[in-house]
């Protein structure tokens, strides 16, 4: 009984148009016809659409070039984090034995938490490891380095204030020489990056802008150039979104499209400027090795390029495409 | 089916197009719409096809009121008037076949019934054999013929044609002609406006006559 009663609703249903369960595979499957659709395109007309793709990819590879460079550079400075703040030099008539006993007075001083003796040896090994000076070394046959004390002072004394009123109290000791601030040297150089880092990111907002710009005026003009079309799709009745669709998929396209392109720039000059780093790296005896982008970096270009082109795209459709409207 | 009240459409420019027309078309119904150019037989026809709007009075098509009717909606009732030109309005870059599609492509049908249909209007307008073609390629009469494909592939109830035989020799308009009229046997409403008044007069339907704007003349059923 429940069976039959049943039937005659399926066949009603039938017979209207598309069933609502139907409606989402309807609107999938739009979606993706639109988006091949549109990337067909691409292939219809390379030469100007690859002329807007490599200005989004240039526009978009100068931000990521710089971000790659100061994570490099981060990267070369992490190995110095353990660098002392003030390296004093004694003289050459005080030998590793003397230092030892400077040492352990100096620990006692409210200003510095640790000292650490480079003895004349200790130091030459140092410098034969950083490469570049064997012959030079090879001809001199006494040892011609000092002692040199690396002090590391305690939090409160680490500022570049009270580090200058500690040089000038260390150099007054009599065996001190002349003394180096280096973690002084290396929080400007961080400063330097820190700045650096924000200078890309400004610029990433500006480019941005200009990515923006540019896919909305060649989405502009896409539209002028097929308003004979979209007048005839709105006559035989299409909505404005399927009008608008094909032209955020164009949007989106240019704009990925744009992002692979900076990425493969990008990534190109690392791998044309890897060896050559690498043999600079080599001649200092260090192991530094240039990286490109991860993975992370590379789909945050992609997608943020992605959604650029998107929004430039819907900013041209918004202004010049607002549907079927009578006079 | 399309019913015109005290229908009045005023351009700032031209001054009153159309002043107090009212009449009413029942279903299935095929009827001619006649005038000396300029009497305002285009801007009745854009009315119904919504696009334009009056400057007042009402207009009820397919039990809908025009004037009611949220913009969101336009592009469905769209869908219900199919629309001929005597220009065409074809895309010329695109086949036959994707002209007539179009109707179908925008309403999100799946491709194997697009073809099916698309195929079935032109084989209704004796077209069958040119779907690859380019509209460029084909001569007046067969391009007025892919215009009235596209107009009736989604089967809507209503056709209207502005002058579909205003570039054609009197032979092919006849063709056209006795197609708007098997268009009629099968129950589709008709409003065909032309200053072809032999055709008119030898095709004996219901004929509604325009002059500066007003009604002068309305024949009645045959």
């Amino acid at each position: 009984m429940a069976r039959r009663r049943s039937q005659p609703v399926v066949r009603a249903r039938r017979r209207r148009g598309p069933r609502l369960l139907d409606l989402p595979g309807i609107w999938f499957g739009q979606h993706l016809q639109t988006a091949i659709a549109t990337f067909g395109r691409f292939a219809d007309a390379p030469l100007p659409s690859s002329m807007t793709v490599a200005v989004i990819g240039i526009s978009l590879a100068l931000p990521a070039a710089l971000y790659v460079m100061t994570e490099n550079l981060r990267a070369m400075a992490g190995g110095w984090d353990q660098t002392a703040a003030i390296s004093l030099f004694l003289n050459f008539e005080t030998d590793d034995t003397h230092a030892e006993r400077m040492a352990v007075g100096l620990k006692t001083w409210t200003e510095i938490a640790r000292v650490h003796v480079i003895t004349r040896d200790q130091a030459l090994e140092e410098f034969r490891a950083l490469g570049g000076f064997e012959e030079a070394l090879e001809q001199i046959k006494e040892n011609p380095l000092p002692v040199v004390l690396a002090i590391y002072p305690t939090q409160a004394f680490a500022t570049p204030e009270r580090l200058d009123i500690l040089q000038n109290k260390l150099l007054k000791l009599p065996e001190a020489d002349f003394a180096r601030m280096d973690m002084l040297w290396l929080q400007r150089f961080q400063a330097i990056l820190n700045l650096i880092q924000s200078a890309s990111l400004l610029l990433g907002g500006l480019l941005g802008i200009g990515v923006l710009l540019i896919v909305g005026n060649t989405i502009r003009l896409e539209i002028l150039n097929r308003r004979v079309e979209i007048e005839i799709m709105e006559l035989v009745g299409a909505t404005a979104a399927f009008i608008r669709r094909p032209f955020l998929y164009t949007g989106a396209w240019y704009g990925l499209l744009g992002g692979i392109m900076a990425w493969l720039l990008v990534s190109g000059a690392v791998l044309l400027l890897r060896q050559s780093v690498s043999q600079l790296a080599g001649l200092y005896r260090s192991e530094f090795e240039l990286t490109g982008l991860g993975l992370s970096p590379t789909g945050a270009i992609l997608a943020s390029s992605m959604l650029l082109g998107l929004i430039g795209s819907w900013v041209a459709v918004n202004r010049h495409l607002r549907g079927a409207q009578p006079e | 089916m399309i019913q015109f009240q005290h229908v009045f459409k005023r351009y700032p420019e031209r001054g009153e197009a159309l002043s107090n027309i009212n009449f009413e078309v029942e279903t299935g119904e095929m009827i001619f719409l006649t005038g000396h150019s300029g009497a305002g037989k285009s801007t009745l026809l854009r009315l119904i096809a919504l696009l334009e709007r009056p400057s007042r009075g009402q207009i009820l098509v397919n039990g809908r009121n025009l004037a009611t009717l949220p913009r969101r909606q336009i592009p469905y009732y769209r869908r219900e008037v199919g629309m001929i030109f005597q220009d065409h309005r074809l895309l010329p870059d695109r086949s036959v076949f994707d002209n007539v599609a179009l109707p179908l492509v925008v309403t999100g049908l799946g491709q194997k019934e697009i073809g099916r249909r698309v195929r079935a209007a032109l084989d209704q307008v004796g077209l069958l054999a040119r779907e690859r073609a380019t509209p460029v390629a084909l001569s007046g009469g067969e391009q007025q013929r892919v215009g009235i494909a596209r107009a009736v592939v989604a089967r809507p109830p209503v056709l209207v044609a502005d002058e579909p035989t205003g570039n054609l020799d009197s032979k092919l308009s006849r063709e056209i002609f006795e197609l708007f009229e098997r268009f009629h046997y099968v129950g589709v409403t008709l409003l065909i406006a032309t200053h072809d008044l032999n055709l008119v007069e030898s095709m004996r339907h219901r004929t509604l006559s325009l002059g500066d704007g007003r009604l002068i003349n309305d024949t009645g059923d045959w």
